[in-house]
C-alpha cells in the first residue's frame, strides 16, 4: 500500500512522521511504500492512505477520505495504534 | 584521473550524495534502496539549486523597480533562496558547506552523548541553512578551505546541540513532558519573544477558549498563501510603479500581467526548491537519525516547528496574525532606519510566528501569545535590515533576498570575528548545561 505523510511544507515533521511509520511498518510487516509530501499539492498524489498531525485537521481538499491524524509525530505507539485501526477498518484489503 | 574524482569531490551535490551512500551503507539497506536513495539527494541538491535560481530570478527585477520607485531596498526574505544560490554561485561555500553539513551532524551526536546537552537537531532544511551562513561567514572573514572545514563542522555540530536547549524549559511547558524539543534556525527569535510576552501576560487564562474563524486555515496552504501574498506585493508595487516603468522590465506584456506572472514564478521557484529540498533530505535525515538512535542512548530528537502546532492550535493562529502586524511595524521602522524594506514572509509568519504565539502562550497565556507574535513579528523584520548592509550578499550574486531566520542573523555578525562568538558561546553551552542538570536532579 502506499502511504504519503505531510506537513504544511512537506520538508520537515512530514518526514519526521515518516520514520515514526517506515519503523511501525517493518515492526508489524505491513508491505508499504510511504512519501512524505506538502498539504498544497496533495491533491494530485496517488495514495493509500495520508498520515499528517492533528493541526492540520479540516485543511485537505473533501475527497480524500483515507486520513489518519496523530497528535505527536513520534510517539510510535500512537501512531501504531492508529495506523492498525485504520487498518481493521479497511478489513486488511492491503 | 586524480583530476576527475577531485572535480567530482568539488561538486556539493556529489559530496552529499555520498554522504548519504554512507549513511544508507551504515543502515545495512538492500542495493537498490542504498543506489536510489544516493541518486535522489543528489537529484534533490540540484533541483533546489534550480529552484533558487528561479526565485532569484523572479525577484530580481522586483527589487529594482522597488529601489527605483520608493528609493528603498525592498528584500523578500528567504533562507533557503539565499543558501541555494550561495552555494549555486560560489564554488568554496558549496563544497566546504557539504562537509559542515555532515561532519557537524557528528558533532552534535559526539556532544550529545558526552555532554548534558541530548538534543540531536534532526531539521534536515535548518541544518542545511546553518551549514551554509557558517561556510559563508567564515569564507567572508577571509579564512582558508581547511580551516572553514574544521571550525565550521565544530561551530555546526554545537550551534545546533545548543539550541534546543534553549527552547526546552519553554517546550516542557507546552508538551507537558521532555521527549520532543524544538529544532529550528528561529530559537532566539521565538524564546526571546516568549519571554517578552511572559512578562506582559498572564499564563493562567487559557487561550484555547477563543475562537478564530474557520477561513484563517486557508493560510496553511503554502502555494497559495505565498501566491496570494506575493500577488499583492507584485501588483501593488506596478501600480504605484506605472505602466512606463514597468515597461523597461516587462517589455511588451501588459504591466499588470507582468505583476501577476512575477508573484506566481516566485510561488513556482519556492515549490522547485522545496522538492528539491524533500528529495536531497528523505534519505539524509532517516540516516542521520538512524546513527543517532544507535550511539546516543536517552536522546531526545528536535523537531521542526509544526511538531507543537497541535498543542495549541488557536495560540498558533493568534502568534501568525499578530507576527504580521509586527512584520508590518518592523517594515515600516527598517525602511525608516536602515532604508530597507524586508517584505512581509508569509511562510516566515505562519509557521515561526505560530510557534511564537504557541511559546508566548506557554509562558503568558492569550496576551502572551499576541505579545509574542508580535515582538517575533519585529525578529523577522528589523535584524534582516540591520544585518544587509554588513553582510553584502550582493557580490555573491544574492539579490532581492536574504536570510530571515533569527539564529543565523545572530550568528553571522557573532562569528563574524570567530574568537568572540566561540567565547560567548561557550559560556551559554556551560549555563545550559548546568540548567539542564538541575532539571534532571529535580525529576530524577
Amino acid at each position: 500500500m502506499k502511504i504519503i505523510t505531510v506537513c504544511g511544507l512537506g520538508v520537515g515533521s512530514s518526514l519526521i512522521l515518516k520514520m515514526t511509520v517506515e519503523k511501525i511498518a517493518r515492526e508489524i510487516g505491513l508491505d508499504c511504500d510511504i512519501e512524505h509530501w506538502d498539504m498544497g499539492t496533495i491533491a494530485g498524489v496517488p495514495h493509500d492512505l495520508i498520515m499528517s498531525s492533528n493541526d492540520l485537521k479540516g485543511s485537505f481538499p473533501e475527497n480524500i477520505v483515507n486520513i489518519v491524524y496523530v497528535d505527536n509525530i513520534v510517539d510510535v505507539n500512537e501512531v501504531k495504534e492508529k495506523l492498525i485501526q485504520f487498518l481493521n477498518e479497511k478489513g486488511g484489503n492491503y | 584521473m586524480l583530476d576527475l574524482f577531485i572535480n567530482l569531490l568539488q561538486t556539493p551535490a556529489i559530496v552529499l550524495g555520498l554522504v548519504a551512500l554512507v549513511g544508507l551503507l551504515l543502515q545495512k539497506k538492500k542495493a537498490n534502496q542504498v543506489f536510489t536513495g544516493t541518486l535522489k539527494t543528489v537529484l534533490g541538491l540540484l533541483i533546489l539549486s534550480g529552484g533558487s535560481g528561479l526565485i532569484v530570478n523572479a525577484l530580481a527585477p522586483f527589487s529594482e523597480l522597488f529601489a527605483d520607485v520608493f528609493n528603498l531596498t525592498g528584500l523578500v526574505p528567504f533562507d533557503e533562496a539565499v543558501v541555494g544560490a550561495l552555494q549555486a554561485n560560489v564554488p568554496i561555500i558549496a563544497r566546504t558547506s557539504a562537509i559542515i553539513l555532515a561532519a557537524g551532524f557528528f558533532v552534535n551526536i559526539v556532544l550529545a552523548r558526552f555532554t548534558p546537552l541530548k538534543y540531536i537537531f534532526l531539521t534536515g532544511h535548518m541544518m542545511w541553512i546553518m551549514s551554509v551562513v557558517l561556510a559563508f561567514v567564515l569564507h567572508a572573514s577571509g579564512y582558508e578551505e581547511t580551516t572553514i572545514m574544521v571550525v565550521g563542522s565544530i561551530l555546526q555540530g554545537a550551534f545546533l546541540t545548543l539550541l534546543p536547549a534553549i527552547a526546552q524549559p519553554t517546550m516542557r511547558r507546552i508538551t507537558g513532558g521532555n521527549t520532543i524539543a524544538y529544532g529550528h534556525l528561529t530559537t532566539i527569535g521565538v524564546v526571546s519573544s516568549a519571554w517578552i510576552g511572559r512578562l506582559l501576560g498572564d499564563p493562567k487564562k487559557d487561550v484555547e477558549k477563543i475562537k478564530l474563524p474557520e477561513s484563517l486555515s486557508f493560510f496553511k496552504d503554502t502555494a497559495s498563501s505565498v501566491a496570494i501574498v506575493m500577488g499583492i506585493f507584485y501588483l501593488g508595487l506596478a501600480i504605484v510603479a506605472g505602466p512606463e516603468r514597468v515597461a523597461v522590465y516587462a517589455g511588451e506584456q501588459n504591466f499588470l500581467v507582468w505583476g501577476l506572472l512575477g508573484a506566481l514564478g516566485f510561488t513556482a521557484g519556492i515549490l522547485v526548491l522545496l522538492q528539491g529540498v524533500r528529495m536531497f533530505l528523505g534519505e539524509l535525515v532517516p540516516s542521520f537519525k538512524g546513527i543517532a538512535d544507535k550511539l546516543v542512548p536517552g536522546a531526545i530528537p528536535a523537531l521542526d516547528c509544526p511538531a507543537i502546532f497541535g498543542f495549541a492550535p488557536t495560540a498558533l493562529m493568534i502568534g501568525f496574525i499578530f507576527s504580521i502586524f509586527g512584520m508590518t511595524v518592523g517594515m515600516i521602522v527598517s525602511g525608516l532606519v536602515f532604508g530597507i524594506v524586508p517584505l512581509i514572509s508569509i511562510i516566515g509568519g505562519f509557521f515561526t510566528g505560530g510557534a511564537a504565539g504557541i511559546m508566548g502562550n506557554a509562558t503568558g497565556g492569550p496576551r502572551g501569545a499576541m505579545v509574542a507574535g508580535f515582538v517575533y513579528g519585529l525578529w523577522l523584520t528589523v535584524p534582516v535590515a540591520a544585518t544587509y548592509e554588513i553582510f553584502d550578499l550582493t557580490q555573491f550574486g544574492v539579490t532581492g533576498t536574504s536570510l530571515l531566520v533569527s539564529d543565523a542573523l545572530v550568528a553571522l555578525p557573532l562569528f563574524k570575528i570567530p574568537l568572540v562568538g566561540i567565547g560567548v558561546f561557550v559560556a551559554l553551552y556551560v549555563w545550559y548545561s548546568i540548567r539542564e542538570l538541575k532539571y534532571k536532579k529535580e525529576n530524577s
